[in-house]
């Protein structure tokens, strides 16, 4: 009974977390909305948002970026001059549309890929008098890599630079007014990559808590940590990061020395000394759980390897890691077999997975040594 | 047998080749002709039968340089098959002006009956000292039973053209220049107003009014003795047009090429505040679609420059419109003779 009101009060705080990070997530993307409008309505304005996302490298694609407009001041603009900058060591001469609707226009546009910046002008040609320059997307700068670009430092798109260019804006009778320039961030960014790791302890037990660290690395030797998350309840660590796929090799990382014991019980330690005598039959799970001193398959030696943890209190063996990690596939080799499979699946203490790139999500396996019955990690 | 024809051809036709005269041609031979003159030393070959022909350009050899008040001696050899009356002319345009009918330019006019025979006539005549110096041009025409005239086609004959020069005589006064646009470009039907008045007189009078060709180009020559005349020269009036797009297309080019310079001030420069902008650029588009009436600003439409202001403005790159204002008219006085002018209009909102 109490354990029935125990799993139930589990289920309603597992809903409840689910709640909290369907919420999250919703706040995430709120704050995450692009920064498109003037900040003030002293002056129209040319805007850069605060972040924008890089073609993968590999595609050989320019990365575009928005130049956004915006005038909140009631007075009517018919022209502008601007110069923006943009990382000449990373990309070539940028070309530049316009991308409003007005066709009545002279938009031109002089690179100086040395400098690495453009000065842009755009020009009414219509005789439409009560025209006014219609605010959002106005151009778009697609910038192509550089040849040697190695998804390296990239300074932000900046509207201000060495060799200055003043802005204006042009009123209806032809005058200058001043154009405001803002620069959200300009920020670029790797393409966005978001990725699912689930850790399982079997099908239907998600483990929790499990620190999962996503890394990198250019040349599959060296590799970088990016980001570390713990599972959740559902056994899931979500990860939203910018990473260029064409170019990284990416995968997951679990290092050794998680601390199973809520795991194991002095039931586990019965279950493997019946394992041993014969009196249960073991699956092929149990030939890992049922064997934490991982010698000689399951003996007396692994019950009593668990009956001596618990009676030290002790928070690991002295030899053995807690948890071993198995792919999906390796688990279910090892599911479905009545034998030990652990001479050719050993499995990791360290789990590092195949690599994930152009993947979405991976489900992953460990099982603690000694928890014969499988409770899991949770 | 056609080569050869077509080699006497060709070297009869190089004989004949016209002058810048009025043309002047026998266009009969049976009895008489030219067989050669010899004019201030230098002499030139005739014909040398009956057949012609009956003209003759030897402005490529010049007579030699002729003295104001020099006494020359012109020499003609006549032949004919018969006892026939022969008219003789010369004309040289002493003034210069490339018409040889002005008073005092027929020196003389003569004839005699030329028998059977070759007959060799000599004349003196004087050069008279207010002729003009530089170059001249001469003609002699003998025709036969009827006095000459100076253009045109006739009967029996011979016509010569010669070239020479005349110095130590006066000059006659002239003056030339051009109109340049912004890009040193000439510009056609600018419109000149030319005035002269004797060096004793205090007021002008029109002389001529004359527009600029297609290469902006103007030209002054007067029969007037340039010590004894004064002149000045009017440009006034220039037609403003409206600016083209292909204008505000290419001050639009210089902006963000950053290759603005000082005579951008003038005529990019439109609503007048002393920024180069695109806002210039819009109220170019804006004045073609009339949505605006005018400029803002109060910048001339048009400003002309001397060839000296000009100079500096081509060459600077800061804003020299408070230094260098320019002119909407141009008079120049007492102008030296054989000088050149030069110069240069801006118009707001044109390139060139």
């Amino acid at each position: 009974m109490l354990k029935a009101l125990v799993f139930i009060s589990k289920l309603k705080l597992k809903k409840m977390k689910k709640l909290l990070l369907a919420l999250s997530t919703v706040l995430v993307t709120t704050f995450a909305a692009a920064q498109t409008t003037a900040p003030d309505a002293t002056k129209p304005y040319l805007i850069f948002d605060a972040t924008y996302d890089l073609q993968p490298v590999g595609t050989g694609n320019p990365t575009d970026v928005v130049i956004y407009y915006d005038n909140q001041t009631g007075t009517a603009n018919k022209a502008l001059q601007f110069r923006f900058w943009y990382d000449a060591g990373v990309f070539d001469a940028p070309t530049i549309t316009y991308t409003g609707a007005e066709t009545n226009n002279y938009f031109q546009y002089n690179v100086n890929d040395t400098e690495g910046n453009a000065t842009v002008t755009w020009v009414y040609t219509g005789n439409d008098s009560n025209f006014d320059i219609a605010a959002g997307s106005m151009f778009n700068v697609a910038l192509p890599f550089d040849a040697g670009f190695n998804n390296g430092v990239i300074t932000n798109m900046s509207f201000t630079g060495a060799t200055a260019f003043p802005a204006y804006g042009t009123l209806s009778n032809g005058t200058d007014t001043e154009l405001g320039l803002q620069n959200y961030g300009g920020v670029l960014q790797e393409p966005p990559f978001n990725f699912t790791a689930t850790i399982l302890n079997s099908a239907d037990n998600p483990a929790e808590a499990i620190p999962v660290i996503l890394q990198k690395s250019a040349d599959g030797t060296t590799w970088t940590n990016l980001q570390t998350v713990n599972t959740t309840v559902t056994g899931q660590a979500v990860f939203e990061d910018n990473l260029d796929q064409s170019y990284w090799q990416i995968r997951v990382k679990i290092n050794s020395g998680l601390d199973a014991s809520s795991a194991l019980s002095t039931a586990d330690a019965n279950m493997i000394a019946q394992l041993a005598i014969g009196l249960q039959t073991p699956t092929g799970i149990q030939y890992y759980t049922a064997n934490p001193n991982q010698a000689n398959s399951i003996t007396a030696a692994d019950s009593f390897t668990v009956f001596n943890r618990l009676a030290q209190n002790a928070n690991s063996y002295p030899n053995n890691p807690d948890v071993l990690f198995f792919t999906a596939a390796q688990y279910t080799t090892i599911l479905n077999s009545n034998t030990d499979q652990s001479s050719t699946i050993p499995g990791l203490s360290t789990f590092t997975s195949p690599l994930i790139n152009n993947t979405t999500s991976g489900t992953y396996y460990m099982l603690v040594l000694g928890d014969a019955n499988g409770t899991g990690l949770n | 047998m056609r080569k050869l024809l077509y080699l006497v051809l060709l070297l009869t036709g190089t004989l004949q080749a016209q002058s810048p005269l009025c043309p002047s041609t026998s266009t009969n031979f049976c009895c008489e002709y030219v067989a050669g003159i010899t004019i201030n030393g230098q002499s030139y070959a005739g014909n040398t039968g009956f057949t012609g022909p009956g003209y003759y350009d030897y402005t490529g050899t010049p007579v030699p340089t002729i003295q104001a008040g020099q006494n020359i001696q012109i020499s003609y050899t006549v032949r004919t098959n018969g006892n026939y009356n022969q008219y003789f002319k010369l004309w040289i345009d002493f003034n210069g002006n490339g018409v040889l009918s002005d008073p005092g330019e027929l020196v003389f006019s003569d004839n005699a009956v030329v028998p059977n025979t070759t007959q060799t006539f000599n004349r003196t005549f004087t050069v008279p000292t207010t002729v003009f110096n530089g170059e001249i041009y001469m003609r002699f025409i003998m025709v036969y039973s009827s006095s000459p005239t100076l253009c045109g086609n006739y009967a029996y004959g011979n016509t010569f053209d010669f070239k020479s020069g005349v110095t130590g005589a006066v000059d006659p006064f002239n003056f030339s220049g051009h109109v340049y646009n912004s890009e040193g470009i000439g510009i056609q039907n600018i419109p000149l107003e030319v005035y002269y008045k004797t060096t004793t007189e205090s007021t002008y009078a029109l002389y001529t009014t004359l527009s600029t060709n297609e290469v902006g180009e103007f030209e002054v020559t007067t029969t007037l003795n340039a010590d004894s005349y004064n002149f000045k020269v009017v440009i006034q009036s220039i037609t403003y047009t409206q600016p083209t797009t292909s204008d505000a297309q290419s001050f639009n080019l210089k902006l963000i090429q950053e290759d603005l310079n000082s005579k951008d001030y003038y005529r990019m420069d439109v609503n007048g505040n002393r920024l180069l902008t695109v806002s210039d650029i819009y109220s170019i588009y804006a004045k073609i679609n009339n949505n605006i009436a005018d400029f803002q600003g109060t910048d001339p439409d048009y400003r002309i420059f001397t060839s000296t202001e000009w100079s500096v403005i081509n060459s600077s790159t800061s804003d020299l419109t408070s230094t260098y204002i320019g002119v909407a008219s141009v008079t120049i006085e007492d102008i030296p003779n054989g000088q050149t002018y030069d110069f240069y209009v801006v118009r707001k909102g044109h390139r060139n």
